[in-house]
């Protein structure tokens, strides 16, 4: 596994655009003049939760690409191990994905400042949404033979997502049956989870976490899947 | 599209529906409620991916139940599970007068038609299921018949160039010794002749057609021995030959007896004795762990039987191989039989009546 960990650590490397746009894009959004209060700084958090989706679409693709090469061929019939493989791929993403993660919240926790106990929950929710978007995004590139078709279809759904979810706007402005469907989505219970941070409501916290990991071993269940073609 | 319409696509777009209802009837708007969700579509995710169906029933059946106690709603999460537990083992049908009563107590009716259509469905999708793994295997059957049966002409075919090839072979045989005992000793007579005749006649060198005849005998001599030689197939089915098979495989301590008159047997015998020691030392090579081989042919007035065993049974006894199959049919043929004995030891005999059928 740690073979396959380095490996996809110096291909992700390689992602020059994809990291520069992981280190920009945030810090454009940290930069952005605001208001006072936790109100904005959570739309922020949400806007960053839509980086993070792209984000880790972006990452995971090698796992895409190997599909498209016929790589995935050659791995299957080295000794490697189908966990091996995914697990080194999982943990070389969460890795990349962590260290932006808590680049991120270090810097806006000092440059937006405010209540310590909204930030560690916020940075907690973070953590676990990005756990999810990248179990997501994998089960995503199972579904699809090509990189293209899959990068078409996701901007659309992700999007949709961020915006039906309460990631884009906040949640209060979403109409009351739209926001019945948003519960079925991950990307409701982040916002929801950022929400009730800001509202001091911290009991049902941990709830959206553990919500939010259930979504990731949902999706990673599926997509743990192996497919060769 | 007929490929993707199966019985287990099927259940899963049952399952699904089944959530939705669940979950349009329970609205999980608050957090606790849709981790209860979340907890169940998981556990559904896990069971449908790993295939284990019925494992940790228990322990769900419990959970659900033990929230339902402060929430009943909870008992609608169980619809999915119940419908796939049915779809797998119709035992599990005995648990389902317990939730209509437990729904007739609490007036939930909405409660009691779901899981009637879960019921139903998973009822329906198990015969269906039942009927779907019959034809797939019948079918598989008639697959490895079609497979076996191709085999079966390949290898027909086969015995058939080979007993073609054995009969031009013998009829080569029989010609070079005709050759040999007729016309090459009739031949050898005559020159035997002239040359006496040379030593009792004092001057025959001036005799001009003495001569030739004398130089023509002796080339024909000469051609006959080679086309005797020729003639004579490279093959030669005997004792000999046979015994030299025998000895062969040197990894094996061979204890080879043989009794009776062997020269009653044809080409046809020691070919089809051949082949049947082949098939032999191969099923031994292949299967056990022998370390010595009897070998024993026995031959009276009417049959000639071959009989070969190990002192090791075989370790598998797996699938019947193909090569015994087209064995025997190849003896049984030529009016004989073969059978395996695999009780104790592996025993292979043979048996060919000496005078063949046509």
């Amino acid at each position: 596994m740690s073979v396959i960990f380095r490996l996809e650590l110096k291909r992700i490397i390689r992602q020059r655009l994809t990291l520069s746009l992981m280190g920009v894009l945030p810090l454009v959004l940290i930069f952005l003049p605001k208001s006072e209060g936790l109100d904005t700084v959570r739309i922020s958090y949400g806007i960053f939760g839509l980086i993070t989706l792209f984000a880790t679409f972006m990452l995971t693709k090698l796992v895409i690409e190997d599909r498209e090469s016929h790589t995935i061929i050659r791995i299957a019939a080295s000794p490697v191990t189908h966990k091996d493989y995914l697990l080194g791929h999982l943990f070389a993403y969460m890795s990349v994905m962590f260290v932006q993660v808590t680049i991120f919240w270090v810097i806006s926790y000092f440059v937006w400042s405010g209540e310590f106990t909204f930030y560690l929950w916020a940075y907690l929710l973070m953590l676990c949404f990005t756990v999810m978007a990248i179990c997501f995004s994998l089960f995503w590139h199972i579904l699809f033979k090509t990189y293209a078709t899959s990068l078409a279809v996701y901007s659309i759904v992700a999007n949709l997502m961020a915006v039906i979810g309460g990631m884009s706007i906040p949640l209060e402005f979403l109409p009351e049956r739209l926001r019945l469907i948003a519960i079925i989505l991950p990307t409701y219970w982040y916002a929801y989870g950022l929400e009730l941070a800001a509202l001091h409501d911290n009991a049902l916290v941990p709830l959206c976490l553990l919500i939010l990991l259930g979504f990731a071993i949902i999706f990673l269940t599926i997509g743990s899947k192996r497919r060769l073609e | 599209m007929r490929s993707f319409v199966k019985p287990d696509t099927v259940l899963y777009a049952l399952v699904t529906i089944l959530y939705g209802l669940v979950f349009w009837l329970i609205k999980p708007q608050e957090p606790a409620v849709f981790f209860l969700v979340i907890v169940s579509v998981l556990l559904m995710v896990l069971r449908i991916r790993f295939h284990v169906f019925t494992k940790y029933l228990l322990i769900e059946l419990a959970l659900y139940i033990f929230v339902s106690i402060y929430f009943f709603e909870a008992l609608f999460l169980l619809l999915p599970s119940i419908a796939l537990w049915i779809y797998r083992e119709k035992f599990y049908l005995i648990g389902v007068p317990l939730l209509f009563w437990v729904g007739l107590l609490d007036f939930h009716y909405d409660y009691i038609v779901l899981v009637l259509f879960s019921v139903f469905c998973s009822l329906v999708l198990h015969y269906w299921k039942k009927d779907y793994v019959a034809v797939t295997k019948e079918v598989d059957q008639l697959r490895e018949e079609k497979y076996n049966l191709e085999h079966e002409l390949y290898y027909l075919l086969q015995t058939q160039e080979e007993i073609s090839e054995l009969s031009v072979n013998s009829e080569r045989d029989r010609i070079a010794q005709n050759l040999h005992d007729d016309l090459g000793h009739e031949l050898t007579g005559a020159l035997l002749a002239i040359r006496a005749y040379e030593t009792q006649v004092e001057d025959t060198s001036t005799n001009a057609s003495f001569k030739a005849l004398k130089n023509r005998i002796e080339k024909a001599v000469e051609s006959l021995k080679d086309t005797v030689h020729h003639t004579k197939p490279e093959e030669v089915y005997n004792l000999e030959n046979f015994r030299e098979k025998v000895y062969e495989i040197s990894q094996y301590r061979i204890n080879f007896v043989q009794k009776g008159i062997v020269s009653s047997l044809k080409v046809t015998h020691w070919h089809a004795f051949l082949s049947v020691l082949k098939e032999a030392y191969t099923n031994i090579h292949k299967h056990s762990q022998a370390t010595e081989v009897n070998v024993a042919l026995h031959v009276d007035e009417k049959i000639a039987k071959l009989s070969i065993s190990n002192n090791n049974s075989l370790e598998k006894k797996g699938k019947k191989g193909v090569g015994l199959h087209f064995m025997r049919r190849r003896i049984e043929a030529l009016g004989g039989t073969l059978t395996v004995n695999a009780s104790y030891l592996f025993t292979l005999t043979c048996v060919i009546p000496i005078r063949l059928e046509d």
